[in-house]
This record gives C-alpha cells, sequence and structure tokens, in this order.
C-alpha cells in the first residue's frame, strides 16, 4: 500500500475515532470554584431532584463541603459551583406522579491544574510609548476545551498596587492594557506588572505560577532624551 | 346364614359406593352438560335384518320429548357433524349425542322391520359441567423492576422485569374439586407498547403452543419476562385459548370471559441525559 494512502488512511481514523472521544472526555473537567448549569428536558407532572456523588451506583453522596447546590435542587436545572478538586457525579432523579423514577448521572471531574503566566517576563519601551501595553500569556487549560475555557479574567497589579478591573482575555492568549497612564520622562523606570489571580469563563480559578516569577513582567520604560531648546545663532 | 347376610350387605355396601363414584365420571348415562357420547345398538344381534329402521329420540324423565335445543344428535362416525335426520333411517344403529343441559333424559331408539317394531331406552343424567380456567395476575399495578435504578445515558443498562399469572382449572366450582382431569390451553401474550417476551411456566418451563397440565394438578403459574423501556407503560397482558380437559375434550365454557388476565407495568420516566454547559 502507499504510504500516503496509509498515512491519509490513519489521519482519517484519528479524526473520526480519537478527535469525538477527546471531545467528550474534555466536558467532565471543571475547574475549582467554577460554577456550572446541569439540567435535563422537563416533563410536566414530574418532580425533580439534584445530588452530587462520588459513586454514582452506590449514590455515595459527596461532602457538602466539595460542592455548594446555588438555588433549588428540585427543579429541571440546577447550579453547582465546585469548591474541592476530585470526581463527582451529578445526579438527578425523575419521579413521575405514578411514583416510578430513574437516575440519570454526569461525570465531573474537578481539577486546579489550569495555570497562567507571563511567556515574557521583561519588555522594554521608551516612556513615550504611550497608555497602551501588550504581552503574550502562557495558559494551560489541562484538558478544558477552549470553548468551555475562554474568555478568562486576568487580576493584576500595577507596581504593587492591585487593579480592581480584571483584563479580559481571549484564545489569543494577549494581555492588553488601555490605560496605563505613562508619564514620559527622561530617566529609566521600570513597571512591574504582576499577575495576581485569574478566572476562567464560568469562574474557575486558574492558577497563578509563581515558580521563577513567572507571574511577574517588568517593563523598563527608558527615559527620553533631554534636548535643549533649539536656539538661533 | 348370618355370617352370610352380613357379607352380602357389606358386598352391597362397597358396590353402591362404586356405583355412586362411578355415578360422578363423565360417561353415556351421567355425561357432562357440553360433552358428546355414543349410543348404539349392536346391529349385529338382529344382523338378519339389515335393512331395519331406526328412529332415535330424546325424551323426558316422562317420557315426553325433550326440549329441542338440550341436545344435539351428531354422527357417531366423528362425533361433530351434525345428523340432521334420525327418523326412520334406514341402519343407523348408532348416534352421538351432544348434551348441552342439565336434567334426566331417555335416549329412545325404536327399530323396524318390515311389520313390527322393539323400542329400546336407556336413562341418561346430564349434569353441569363445571370445568374452568382461570388466569389472573399474581401482582398489581408497579413500576417496572428498573425503579429508582441510575440508568446510563445510552439506557445500555435496562433489565427485564418480570409479572406471574396463576393459571387455575376447576371442575366444581370449589378449589378442592374431587373430578382432577388432565387440562390444557394455548396461551397469547401482548405488551402494551410492543416488544417480545419470554414465557415460562412453573419451574422455568419454556413451552410454546399448547401447555398440558397433568391430571391431579390444579393450577400452573405463567412467567413473563420481558426488557424494560422508559416513558410508555408496559402493560402485559395473557389470554388462554384452546381451553379443555383432555379426559372428555370438555371446552372452558366462558371462553373470553375470565381466560384473560392484564397486569399494569407503569413507565418509568424518559429522563432525558444531563446537559452541561
Amino acid at each position: 500500500m502507499n504510504r500516503k494512502v496509509l498515512y491519509k488512511i490513519l489521519i482519517a481514523i484519528l479524526l473520526v475515532v480519537v478527535v469525538p472521544i477527546y471531545g467528550m472526555t474534555q466536558d467532565k473537567y471543571v475547574l475549582i470554584e467554577s460554577v456550572h448549569k446541569y439540567k435535563i428536558t422537563e416533563t410536566t407532572g414530574n418532580t425533580y431532584a439534584w445530588i452530587v456523588v462520588t459513586n454514582p451506583n452506590l449514590q455515595t453522596t459527596a461532602s457538602t463541603s466539595t460542592y455548594e447546590i446555588i438555588g433549588d435542587a428540585d427543579q429541571t436545572e440546577v447550579n453547582i459551583k465546585w469548591k474541592e478538586d476530585g470526581e463527582y457525579y451529578v445526579m438527578v432523579q425523575e419521579t413521575n406522579p405514578n411514583g416510578c423514577s430513574i437516575w440519570r448521572a454526569i461525570h465531573i471531574e474537578v481539577i486546579e491544574s489550569a495555570t497562567i503566566e507571563f511567556k515574557e517576563l521583561t519588555s522594554n519601551d521608551c516612556s513615550n510609548v504611550g497608555n497602551t501595553f501588550e504581552t503574550e500569556l502562557t495558559i494551560e487549560t489541562s484538558g478544558i476545551v477552549d470553548s468551555k475555557f475562554y474568555p478568562i479574567q486576568v487580576y493584576y497589579s500595577i507596581d504593587g498596587t492591585p487593579v480592581a478591573t480584571p483584563i479580559t482575555v481571549t484564545e489569543g492568549k494577549s494581555l492588553v492594557f488601555n490605560d496605563l497612564a505613562i508619564i514620559a520622562e527622561h530617566t529609566d523606570k521600570y513597571q512591574i506588572i504582576t499577575i495576581l489571580s485569574a478566572k476562567d469563563k464560568y469562574g474557575g480559578d486558574i492558577k497563578v505560577t509563581l515558580t521563577g516569577g513567572v507571574n511577574i513582567h517588568t517593563r523598563t520604560l527608558y527615559g527620553i532624551p533631554v534636548i535643549s531648546p533649539v536656539t538661533i545663532k | 346364614m348370618k355370617i352370610f347376610m352380613k357379607k352380602l350387605f357389606v358386598f352391597i355396601v362397597i358396590l353402591s359406593i362404586g356405583i355412586t363414584v362411578k355415578a360422578q365420571d363423565d360417561t353415556g348415562t351421567t355425561p357432562y352438560s357440553g360433552t358428546v357420547h355414543n349410543y348404539s345398538v349392536n346391529a349385529a344381534y338382529n344382523a338378519a335384518a339389515s335393512s331395519n329402521i331406526f328412529t332415535w329420540s330424546v325424551l323426558n324423565a316422562d317420557l315426553s320429548p325433550a326440549d329441542a335445543g338440550v341436545y344435539a344428535f351428531l354422527d357417531i362416525a366423528d362425533g361433530t357433524t351434525t345428523l340432521t335426520d334420525v327418523t326412520d333411517v334406514e341402519d343407523l344403529v348408532g348416534v352421538a349425542i351432544q348434551w348441552n343441559t342439565a336434567g334426566t333424559y331417555v335416549v329412545q331408539v325404536e327399530e323396524q322391520n318390515n311389520h313390527c317394531s322393539t323400542i329400546r331406552r336407556i336413562n341418561v343424567t346430564v349434569t353441569s359441567n363445571a370445568f374452568n380456567v382461570t388466569i389472573a395476575a399474581n401482582e398489581a399495578g408497579a413500576c417496572n423492576s428498573d425503579d429508582g435504578k441510575y440508568i446510563v445515558d445510552d439506557n445500555s443498562n435496562l433489565a427485564t422485569t418480570t409479572r406471574t399469572f396463576l393459571i387455575k382449572m376447576t371442575t366444581d366450582g370449589t378449589d378442592a374439586p374431587t373430578w382432577k382431569p388432565e387440562w390444557k390451553f394455548n396461551y397469547n401474550v401482548t405488551l402494551a407498547n410492543g416488544g417480545t417476551s419470554t414465557v415460562t411456566f412453573n419451574n422455568g418451563t419454556d413451552v410454546t403452543g399448547v401447555v398440558t397440565v397433568p391430571a391431579g394438578t390444579l393450577t400452573t403459574t405463567m412467567t413473563v419476562e420481558f426488557d424494560n423501556v422508559l416513558g410508555a407503560d408496559q402493560d402485559v397482558t395473557a389470554a388462554l385459548t384452546l381451553i379443555s380437559e383432555t379426559e372428555h375434550d370438555t371446552a372452558d365454557p366462558d371462553a373470553d370471559i375470565d381466560n384473560s388476565a392484564t397486569v399494569s407495568v407503569w413507565a418509568l420516566p424518559a429522563t432525558t441525559t444531563i446537559i452541561t454547559d
């Protein structure tokens, strides 16, 4: 068999088999502190009850310290805030007017391994560059599909002062500042940007990598030359 | 002499009891209603007159003609073909009679040669045949066996449910009849939501077609096993057909009245899979 044909067949198998599996399994990953919605289709007259367990067959109830059901647990949909890493199953019991019921479950894996850091730790600009600045981030989603992760909110400080409003970062992974209020000066200065925290699309904690100071980006703002006024001799 | 009289008395008592017990059986002189029996004279006895003419009739105990509906003359050759003419029929040395109504009757045959006639009679006491087979569900309406169970998204762990029916024969309207003939029936099991079922009897015997219950056994249990479904009632109906006892081939007298039973198997919710954002 022609090698090219063989490669094509292998790629086709990967696309048909591996990609769908990957897509399915990714749905189970969520971050600590994230809030996700779980729902089923309503049937009029039936009642519903949601629980979180660690074993769907034994219905071993998860510790209430590991999750929080936000709002009512007796509707066709429920919001759950995940508070501790681990494997869980969200289960719903639907009961009809005859008293017959079944349970459905969805597998959830709460992770804390998504990370964020600066790709470049230093940069140089003239102090009259203006108020905007853009630098790239390195983000590891740990298996969470991009569409269920982005946009994220990045909280930071400038020269040690936290900024209340986070910056929204998309799949492009660029951290874009638009109002840094740089004042042109004649001497070199340093601007320290520190990532304090980050949240994914559903409020899940993205771990800020601290090792090696990769959460800190130092901008060197060069002083502009001191030029005397132009005189006419 | 006294000893002889005592022995004679005991003999008579035993004989009487035997006759009494025998009288309870379904015979030509003590038939059950609904049964067919043959009556004939020995043609060979009068073989010289092979072209004699016979007239058969059924009379009441007072020898008045019995009502037409209480019996029917059938061809003795097959026991099923109706005989339309039993009067003045040449060489009609035997007939079959289907007894329809309890009562005391006389079967009479008149044989006539060219000039003279002779009449023979036999007394017949028809008793009600209480042979009856009923079927009833053993369980009340309930959810299927997956009630309260965790069902995986592709429903592949749905189990099966069994429901049982008690099939009972009586011959005298009581649960402890003295006459316990072999009996048989066919059956048809249907599920309200369609699908197939497995039917077994008593010890798990899988029977297709006619089920035969041995003499002396009054009940049998039908077990129906079927796949569970979501979102639809799966009521099970078991109907018996072609019911009869095989000793005299008496059919069930009230077919379709108590020969069918239904047990409700309530639907489980057709819960969708859980989706998340």
